[in-house]
């Protein structure tokens, strides 16, 4: 591993919140992957991180550890808004997706604004 | 965002429409009201299984209803004011097996929202989904306390 930021385009999973009121990027906000035990319900959690200033993080599945299945991916929105002072709508953010090759990139980033949000598969 | 012009013009329309046809918004008896659109063909959503849920004391999710979008893409009686009191709730929409009846992948296994309510008064919510196979978006209405 490099010194200084480390190449996100190794990662299988990453995503990248976006504040759409003032459109910058939503740092400091608090995500968590999961993974569903199959058949369910049970979900087990695999990673947490917390977004810089560039609204990133490190990736939530490195290269190589992804496996096909059911994933969510939770973001703690409301302790975001909170913090700039605004009320919001929604207590959190899951979005809930298919893993079906596990040697695809996958970026799933999420557009934030207190009444709405936005979310996509992108690259 | 190509997505907030879709609301907007949504929401515009669902202004207008509210007197002329009481089904398309929420109103005193049906407080809370889906519309789910179809972002690939520019159309309703019909026939999209959506489920509310509440959450009880221990964190554990309540099932309360269970339908499907209607023609407009419409859900206007998921729930009653009776049954909508303040807490916590969760809408899950099965996008998943609307994607697949037309042949296509998607992405999401489903989409969900989950939201407060009625911590204030009784309000009404109109919550918009919009759906394509490798996205979604939500945004919500909500009014000022009623009666």
């Amino acid at each position: 591993q490099a010194d200084g930021m480390p190449e996100v385009g190794n990662g299988s999973l990453t995503t990248h919140v976006l504040n759409t009121v003032t459109g910058l990027p939503a740092a400091g906000l608090a995500i968590r992957l999961e993974q569903l035990q199959e058949p369910g319900p049970q979900w087990k959690e695999l990673a947490q991180r917390h977004t810089d200033t560039d609204g990133r993080c490190q990736p939530l599945l490195a290269a190589g550890e992804a496996k096909a299945g059911i994933y969510k991916l939770y973001f703690e929105t409301a302790a975001y808004w909170q913090g700039l002072g605004h009320t919001s709508f929604y207590p959190y953010v899951e979005v809930v997706f298919n893993i079906t090759d596990p040697g695809q990139k996958l970026h799933v980033p999420l557009l934030i604004s207190p009444y709405s949000y936005s979310t996509y598969r992108g690259s | 965002m190509a997505f907030y012009s879709v609301f907007l013009v949504f929401l515009t329309g669902l202004a207008l429409c509210s007197e002329a046809t009481p089904l398309d918004s929420p109103d005193s008896k049906h407080p809370l009201y889906i519309r789910v659109l179809d972002s690939v063909r520019g159309s309703p959503a019909p026939n999209v299984p959506v489920k509310l849920y509440k959450e009880a004391a221990d964190g554990s999710w309540e099932l309360l209803n269970s339908k499907q979008t209607n023609d407009k893409g419409g859900l206007p009686e998921l729930t009653t004011k009776e049954q909508f009191g303040a807490g916590v709730y969760k809408l899950e929409l099965d996008t998943a097996s609307y994607w697949k009846s037309m042949g296509l992948n998607p992405f999401h296994h489903h989409a969900d929202v989950v939201f407060p309510a009625n911590d204030a008064g009784y309000r009404h919510y109109s919550i918009a989904v919009v759906l394509s196979p490798f996205s979604y978006s939500t945004t919500a209405v909500v009014s000022e306390p009623v009666e």
